[in-house]
């Protein structure tokens, strides 16, 4: 009896770590549907599409980071920002996400999570921004090489970012 | 003639030849005109014919009549072939004092079959059983059948008049106490409530089970237990699959709602293509924005001297 107790035990424990996988889901899902958010979702599938596609246009470094990309979810707001980063932070496992980077620049929070699978296959990566105009959620699932992304940051166009905002005024 | 003696010589080596027929060959092969395929065999049968007195013709019945007759049955006994009337035959002989020197040594073993048989020889085993089986009055023979669950009801009445006298043999003292105990016994009836017996016998067992924990308990301890453990582990696993499903539900929905765009369509992946370089020159202007600040922070740190 006690073993069969115990056993049960074991079980919804470990379905319960996996429901601390869907915390950034449940985040999403909390405000994907509230109007003053702006929501973004690149599912796995788009990300197969883009190397069949748009195969001519892609940069070849670029390629070279999203095709290990399986996901993509941005969620971004300007309204409390400073409470919404917050909240954010609360309820990201910390058991799930390792703190890659903080950082505080000119009012502005940062920080960058990742999931590892070992030692160094990377599941997802947050990247967190709040600050007391925006907060931004960035979700990248799939395995990021971050030696690459820092490659290229220099050649990605840093004034694109504002395409995300103009999506928002869709 | 050679044609014959094949034909006879054909029986004889299947041994079939009668002894007239033997006779034949043997005169052939000592005559002077044996074929040449048949040199080889005369000296086989001219030894035969010198040896004719000793063996190939012996009739067995014949030898056992030349013999004494005590050797006979002797024979005969020692293949469990004599009937009784000779094995008496047998003991007459040996118990006599005209034995031949060669059955000396079967003395002593007919000597004490001789006393054997006196001891058995009028031994009916059917009239054993048939004496087991009916009523015995002897004690011993009486117990021996109740041991072995025959005594009728008669005779189990006989043993315990017996034990309940007083002229008890010392061997039956064991059994006294016994069938004392039956004589008075067998007027009860069992009425013994089976039924509590057991339910009080489980609750125990039920109170036993549970070890450690203390826990009051009612008479059907045991079946109680059972079903409150039962409902328990229904009510874990129905909330089990409550979580497993609620959680199940936890995925992402595309819906447009508010300004959610879920980029999924096939003619949105470059749209979706775009926005992803975006997402990704965000990052590295977060990070970049991160490792400034440690750069020149390092290089402010540069001019501190704090070591020395």
């Amino acid at each position: 009896m006690n073993k069969l107790f115990s056993l049960v035990v074991l079980l919804f424990l470990s379905l319960s770590v996996s429901a601390q996988d869907d915390a950034i889901d449940k985040f999403f899902e909390q405000y994907q549907d509230d109007e003053e958010f702006t929501m973004v979702y690149v599912s796995p599938k788009m990300f197969e599409m883009f190397t069949r596609i748009a195969g001519d246009e892609l940069d070849v470094e670029l390629k070279s980071i999203v095709k290990d990309l399986k996901g993509l979810k941005v969620l971004k707001t300007e309204t409390n920002a400073e409470q919404i980063y917050k909240d954010a932070v609360k309820r990201i496992p910390t058991k799930e996400y390792e703190i890659l980077m903080t950082a505080r620049d000119e009012g502005q929070n940062i920080k960058v999570l990742t999931k590892t699978q070992g030692e160094d296959v990377i599941e997802e990566l947050l990247l967190l921004v709040g600050g007391a105009d925006e907060f931004v959620l960035v979700s990248f699932v799939g395995n990021i090489n971050l030696n690459d992304l820092a490659r290229i940051a220099g050649k990605l166009d840093i004034d694109g970012v504002k395409h995300l905002e103009k999506l928002g005024q869709d | 003639m050679k044609i014959n003696i094949n034909n006879l010589l054909e029986k004889y080596w299947n041994a079939e030849a009668s002894l007239q027929e033997e006779a034949e060959l043997r005169a052939y092969f000592s005559g002077s005109d044996v074929a040449p395929e048949h040199e080889q065999f005369r000296d086989l049968f001219s030894y035969f014919s010198v040896s004719r007195l000793q063996s190939t013709d012996l009739d067995v019945e014949e030898v056992l009549s030349s013999l004494s007759d005590i050797d006979a049955i002797l024979v005969k006994y020692w293949n469990a072939e004599t009937s009784v009337e000779e094995e008496r035959q047998l003991s007459e002989y040996f118990a006599g004092d005209s034995i031949a020197p060669e059955h000396e040594q079967f003395k002593d073993l007919f000597g004490y079959y001789d006393v054997l048989k006196a001891q058995t020889s009028s031994l009916d085993l059917n009239e054993l059983f048939e004496k087991h089986k009916t009523q015995d009055t002897d004690i011993d023979g009486l117990l021996e059948k109740y041991w072995n669950a025959e005594s009728s009801l008669e005779e189990e009445t006989v043993l315990r008049e017996y034990f309940s006298g007083g002229k008890v043999a010392q061997r039956h003292e064991a059994y006294r106490g016994m069938f004392g105990l039956f004589a008075s016994k067998a007027s009860e009836t069992c009425d013994l409530d089976v039924e509590k017996i057991l339910s009080e016998a489980e609750a125990e067992i039920g109170e036993r089970a549970i070890g450690s924990h203390v826990m009051p308990r009612a008479s059907k301890a045991k079946v109680f237990s059972l079903q409150r453990w039962a409902a328990g582990i229904a009510a874990v696993f129905v909330l089990g699959f409550a979580a497993i499903t609620v959680m199940d539900q936890a995925e992402p929905t595309t819906q447009y709602k508010g300004h959610a765009t879920v980029l999924d369509d096939e003619a949105e992946a470059q749209e979706a293509y775009e926005i992803t370089k975006e997402a990704l020159a965000f990052l590295s202007k977060n990070m970049n924005k991160g490792s400034k600040t440690v750069v020149s922070s390092v290089s402010k740190a540069e001019k501190v001297k704090i070591f020395k």
